[in-house]
C-alpha cells in the first residue's frame, strides 16, 4: 500500500459514523474522496446497513418484543414516550439549555431506516420548518441523535386531542365552531404554502389548555405546487398506494389515485372532523370494511348533523354537507372557503354555500312524522309486531328468556299507551293477559274495522309464535287471513307469510311453502318486486327449500332476497346479518353434503360459510351490546367453521369468546356447555392440555345429564380421549 | 429438523399424493407469504388467512390435475394468479362486505406488475424473518455477539452504550454487528437458493 499523502485510512468507527450520516471533519472527508480503498470500505458498511434496515422492516414483530428503542439525544433529557406510530416515535423531553419541555420525534427504524423513510422524515422536517402559524406545531430544531438517528424537536402542546377535548371539556356549540374555524385557518395557511396535510384526524389536532388548536404530524403531507422557492415534492406517491387514515379519507383518496388528490382532499377530512365535533359521531359508518367505506362515502350521503342534535342550525348542516360532497368540484374549493362560511355563521351573516337537497329531504322526513295519534298506535303495534318477528329469527329454544325480557320491555311501552288509550289503568299486566286484552280489544273495538283488527291480531299471533305457542298462533293468524280475504295484496301477502312461518315451525315445509309462494306472489304484485317484505319472504322460502334439502333452490331464493335488499340500499345491519346467517348455514349444509365426494367443493362451501358468518358478525356487532348473546352465538358459528377447516387455533379463540359472552348473559347454560364441547374438540385436535380437556368434558357431561340432556357429544369425545391416552383411563399418565 | 428442499424438489415430490410431509413443508413456506401478500392488498388478518388457505388448496388441486405448467410462469406468479382470483371472488361474493384492515394499502388487482412486486416483497420478508429465526436458534454464532447485535439493532442503543454494557470496545461492537450481518447474509443466500423456482 502506498503511503497516503492525506492522512491515515479511516478506521471502522469513522466509516460507521459516515455511513450513519453523521458529520465528520473536513480532513476525513478529504481523505475519503481521495482514497478508493476507503470508498470501497464505506460502500461495504453502507451495504451492510441497508441490508440490516431491510431485515428490520421485515421483522417488525421482533422489534416490538425487543422492548422498544432507548433513544438518547444530546442536549435533551428524554422523559417518556408519548406516541408510537408505524414509522415514527414521539417522546416528551426536556431541553437542557432552555429547560423547556419539547416533543421529539424520531424514525422508528433509527439508524437502519431506508432511504425512502429518511426522505419522508426529512420532508416532514422541512414542511414544519416552512410553516409558521399559531395553529401549527412549531419546529425548534432537527439533528442527529447520539445513536445516529435523525430527529426533530418541536413545540410540546399540553392539552388533549380534538375528540378528547369535545368529550371532556364539553364546549358549547359556538365554542366548538370557533375552534374549528381556527383549525381551518391553520390548514388554509398550509394550503397557501402548497402543502396538503393528507392525514387530518382528531389525533392530529391538539387543543391546548387555552382552547387553541394545533395541527401536527405532517408526516404524510404532500407538497402541491412548488412556487417561489417553496418546497419541492421529493417523494413520488405510487399509484394505488394509500396514505392516510381510512376513517377520514376522501373518496378520491380511497381510490388511490394520487393525481386526484388536492387541497379539497383535506377539505373532505375537515368535513368529517366538523361533523364529529358537532354531533359526536362520524358521518359515515366506519366499520372496518373498505368496500363499505367506499360505498358509504359515495352512495350514502350522510344525514345532516341536526338529525343528531336538533339544536344544530341549518347553516351548519349545509356547511358540513358541502364539505363532505363526494365530487370534489361540489366541495368547498379550499379550507379557507370552509373557514369563511364558518365565520359567517358565527357572525350571523348569510353563508355562501348553497343548501343541498339533503337538508330538504330532512325537512320532509320531519313533516312525515307529524301524524295522527290513532295512526301512531297502529304504527306502534306494527313495530312491536316486527320487533317480535325479527327477534324470533334469532331465537332458538334456549334463549327464550332473554328475548322474553326484550319483548316485555317493548310491550311495557305499548301497555303504557294502551292504558292511556283505554283508560283501564292496569299496570302490572302479564304478557298472556295483555295478549288476551289485545285480542279482545281488537275484536270488540274494531269488529267493523277488519284492517285495524287484523293488524292487532297479527301482533298477537306473532307473539304466540315466538313463544312456541303454535296452536294459538295458528288459530289467530288463520283468523287474520280470513279477515284479510278481500284486503289489498300487501296485507293479504303478510297474512300468508305469517302462516308460512307457523307451518315452518310445525315442520310442515310443504304447507309452509304454499303460503310463502302465495305471499311472494302477492307481495311482488303489491310492491312491483322491490320491497324489504319481498326479500323477507324470499329468505323464508329459501329456508323452507333448504329444510327440504333442495339447496340449489334455496340458494337462488337467498340470492334473490339479497339482490332485492341490495338494490334497495338496505343490505345492512341486522337484516343483512340474518340473511347472511341463513346463507352461511346453507353453505354449511352443502359442505357436509359434498364432504368425502368432492373435498375441494366442500372446502369452498366451508370458506363461504365462514366468510358469511364473519360478515354477519361484523354487521350485528355495530348494532348490539358487546355482550349480546347473538354475538356469542355468531362467534361459535365462526369457530365451528374454522374447526371444520382444521384451523383449531383460530377456532379456540372464537369458542373462548363465545363462552365468555354466553356466560355473562346467562342465556342458556346449555349452550355454554355445548360450546365447551366444541372447544374441547379443538383442543384435542391440537393435542393440548388433554388432561384438563377430559376434566372439562366430565364436568359438561355431568351437568348435561343432570339437566336431562343426552350428553352424547361429550361422552363420545371423552371415550375417544380415554382410549387414546396411554395408561390408566383416568388420564393420570396423560402425555404432556 | 426438516430436510430443506428447493421449490423444484418440493414440486416434484408433490405429485405423490401420499407425501403429506412435503405438502406440509410447501404449506409452511408459502402460507405466510400468501397471508402477507393478502394483508398487503388490504385484507384483514382473518380474510388473509382464508385467502391463503383457499389459494393453497386450489393450487394443490390444479397442480395434481396437471394444470400448472412451469414453462408458462414461475410458481410465485401462479400463486399470485390464484390468490388474486380468490380475492376478487371474495369481494364479489360478499358484495363489498369484505373486511379490510384499518390503515393499509389499496391495490388495483389488475395491476400485475404491482402484484408481483408485493409478492416479491413478501417473499423476501419471509426469507429475512426465517433467517433471523435461524440466526437466533442455531448456535453457530457466539451468543455474546448476537446479544451485541440485538442491543444495537432492536433496542436502538448507541454503540457506546452497548460497548459499556457488554464491556468491549466500540470498535468491537461494530465488528460484532458486521459479523452478524455477514452471517445473516449467508443464511439469507442459502434460503434464497431454496426458492429456485420463484426467486
Amino acid at each position: 500500500m502506498t503511503p497516503d499523502p492525506i492522512g491515515a485510512c479511516l478506521d471502522r468507527i469513522q466509516l460507521e459514523q459516515i455511513a450513519a450520516g453523521e458529520t465528520v471533519d473536513q480532513r476525513i472527508s478529504d481523505h475519503l474522496s481521495a482514497c478508493p480503498r476507503c470508498q470501497l470500505a464505506l460502500e461495504e458498511v453502507q451495504g451492510e446497513n441497508d441490508f440490516l434496515g431491510e431485515v428490520l422492516s421485515a421483522g417488525v414483530e421482533y422489534l416490538q418484543l425487543g422492548g422498544g428503542p432507548q433513544h438518547q439525544v444530546e442536549g435533551y433529557d428524554i422523559v417518556r414516550e408519548i406516541h408510537r406510530g408505524g414509522q415514527g416515535i414521539v417522546y416528551e423531553a426536556q431541553q437542557l439549555s432552555t429547560n423547556r419541555t419539547v416533543a421529539i420525534k424520531m424514525l422508528l427504524q433509527g439508524r437502519f431506516a431506508t432511504t425512502k423513510q429518511r426522505l419522508r422524515f426529512e420532508q416532514e422536517v422541512e414542511v414544519i420548518a416552512a410553516l409558521r402559524h399559531p395553529g401549527i406545531v412549531t419546529l425548534y430544531e432537527s439533528g442527529i441523535a447520539a445513536g445516529g438517528e435523525i430527529y426533530f424537536a418541536m413545540e410540546h402542546v399540553r392539552g388533549s386531542t380534538l375528540d378528547q377535548w369535545v368529550r371532556v371539556a364539553e364546549p358549547g356549540l359556538e365554542e366548538r365552531v370557533r375552534l374549528f374555524a381556527d383549525t381551518c385557518s391553520a390548514i388554509r395557511y398550509a394550503h397557501g404554502r402548497g402543502i396538503i396535510h393528507r392525514d387530518l384526524k382528531p389525533g392530529n389536532i391538539l387543543v391546548d389548555e387555552e382552547g387553541n388548536p394545533h395541527v401536527l404530524d405532517f408526516g404524510l403531507a404532500r407538497v402541491a405546487e412548488p412556487e417561489d422557492g417553496g418546497l419541492s415534492n421529493r417523494l413520488e406517491t405510487i399509484a394505488g398506494e394509500f396514505l392516510g387514515t381510512f376513517a377520514y379519507a376522501a373518496p378520491e383518496q380511497l381510490e388511490g389515485d394520487p393525481g386526484r388528490i388536492d387541497v379539497r382532499t383535506d377539505v373532505f377530512a375537515l368535513g368529517i372532523l366538523l361533523y364529529e365535533v358537532l354531533c359526536g359521531e362520524r358521518p359515515f359508518d366506519t366499520g372496518g370494511s373498505l368496500a363499505e367505506l367506499v360505498r358509504n362515502r359515495i352512495d350514502r350521503p350522510p344525514s345532516p348533523p341536526s338529525r343528531h342534535d336538533p339544536d344544530i342550525p341549518l347553516d351548519l348542516d349545509v356547511i358540513c354537507l358541502k364539505a363532505l360532497a363526494v365530487d370534489p368540484d361540489r366541495r368547498y374549493g379550499s379550507a379557507g372557503e370552509l373557514e369563511e362560511d364558518l365565520r359567517r355563521h358565527l357572525d350571523g351573516r348569510p353563508i355562501l354555500a348553497r343548501a343541498d337537497s339533503t337538508a330538504y329531504v330532512l325537512g320532509r322526513l320531519v313533516r312525515r312524522y307529524k301524524i295522527a295519534f290513532g295512526a301512531a298506535l297502529v304504527i306502534l303495534l306494527l313495530s312491536i309486531g316486527s320487533a317480535i318477528g325479527f327477534a324470533f329469527l334469532f331465537t332458538r329454544a334456549e334463549a327464550k328468556q332473554v328475548l322474553a325480557e326484550q319483548r316485555l320491555a317493548a310491550l311495557g311501552d305499548f301497555i303504557g299507551l294502551f292504558n292511556f288509550y283505554t283508560g283501564q289503568g292496569k299496570e302490572d299486566l302479564r304478557v298472556s293477559e295483555a295478549m288476551e286484552l289485545m285480542d279482545e280489544w281488537a275484536m270488540n273495538e274494531h269488529r267493523d274495522e277488519p284492517e285495524i283488527a287484523s293488524t292487532i291480531l297479527t301482533s298477537v299471533g306473532l307473539f304466540h309464535l315466538s313463544f312456541d305457542n303454535l296452536d294459538r298462533a295458528q288459530e289467530v293468524l288463520e283468523h287474520v287471513l280470513e279477515l284479510r280475504a278481500d284486503s289489498e295484496p300487501r296485507e293479504l301477502g303478510e297474512a300468508h307469510h305469517n302462516l308460512g312461518r307457523v307451518w315452518m315451525d310445525r315442520g310442515d315445509y310443504r304447507r309452509a311453502e304454499i303460503h310463502y309462494l302465495e305471499a311472494l306472489r302477492l307481495r311482488t304484485e303489491a310492491f312491483s318486486g322491490l320491497h324489504p317484505d319481498v326479500a323477507m319472504t324470499l329468505q323464508h322460502l329459501g329456508a323452507c327449500r333448504r329444510k327440504q334439502g333442495d339447496f340449489a333452490a334455496a340458494e337462488s331464493h337467498y340470492a334473490g332476497a339479497e339482490a332485492t335488499l341490495v338494490s334497495l340500499g338496505l343490505f345492512d345491519g341486522e337484516r343483512a346479518a340474518r340473511l347472511l346467517n341463513s346463507r352461511a348455514w346453507l353453505q354449511n349444509d352443502r359442505a357436509l353434503e359434498s364432504e368425502g365426494a368432492d373435498p375441494v367443493a366442500a372446502l369452498e362451501h366451508r370458506m363461504r360459510a365462514l366468510a358469511m358468518f364473519r360478515s354477519a358478525s361484523s354487521m350485528i356487532r355495530s348494532e348490539l351490546e358487546p355482550n349480546d348473546y347473538r354475538i356469542g352465538r355468531s362467534e361459535r358459528a365462526i369457530g365451528k367453521q374454522l374447526a371444520a377447516l382444521g384451523r383449531h387455533e383460530e377456532a379456540l379463540a372464537r369458542f373462548e369468546e363465545a363462552i365468555r359472552i354466553l356466560s355473562t348473559k346467562g342465556a342458556g347454560s346449555e349452550e355454554v356447555l355445548e360450546v365447551t364441547v366444541d372447544e374441547a374438540e379443538s383442543r384435542i385436535e391440537l393435542g393440548r392440555d388433554l388432561e384438563s380437556v377430559a376434566e372439562d368434558l366430565r364436568r359438561v357431561l355431568e351437568a348435561q345429564e343432570r339437566s336431562g340432556g343426552s350428553g352424547e357429544r361429550a361422552r363420545s369425545l371423552l371415550a375417544r380421549l380415554e382410549a387414546g391416552l396411554p395408561g390408566t383411563p383416568d388420564g393420570a399418565n396423560a402425555p404432556e | 429438523m426438516d430436510v430443506t428442499r428447493t421449490t423444484t424438489a418440493m414440486l416434484d415430490a408433490l405429485h405423490d399424493a401420499e407425501n403429506a410431509a412435503v405438502w406440509e413443508q410447501f404449506d409452511r413456506r408459502y402460507r405466510p407469504i400468501l397471508v402477507g401478500f393478502s394483508r398487503n392488498l388490504g385484507l384483514t388478518e382473518q380474510d388473509a388467512a382464508d385467502i391463503a388457505q383457499e389459494t393453497l388448496a386450489r393450487f394443490l388441486a390444479e397442480y395434481r390435475d396437471g394444470r400448472y405448467d412451469r414453462k408458462k410462469g414461475r410458481l410465485g406468479a401462479w400463486l399470485v394468479g390464484i390468490a388474486r382470483y380468490r380475492i376478487l371472488d371474495l369481494r364479489r361474493r360478499s358484495r363489498g362486505k369484505y373486511q379490510l384492515a384499518g390503515e393499509s394499502a389499496i391495490v388495483d388487482l389488475d395491476d400485475e406488475r404491482n402484484l408481483s412486486r408485493i409478492w416479491e416483497d413478501e417473499r423476501r420478508h419471509a426469507v429475512l424473518r426465517q433467517a433471523m429465526d435461524e440466526l437466533q436458534s442455531a448456535s453457530r454464532t457466539d451468543p455474546r455477539t448476537i446479544k451485541v447485535f440485538e442491543m444495537l439493532m432492536f433496542h436502538s442503543m448507541t454503540p457506546q452504550v452497548v460497548a459499556e454494557e457488554v464491556g468491549i470496545s466500540v470498535h468491537d461492537v461494530y465488528l460484532a454487528k458486521s459479523r452478524v450481518a455477514q452471517r445473516l447474509r449467508t443464511i439469507v443466500e442459502r434460503i434464497e437458493a431454496e426458492y429456485d423456482d420463484d426467486a
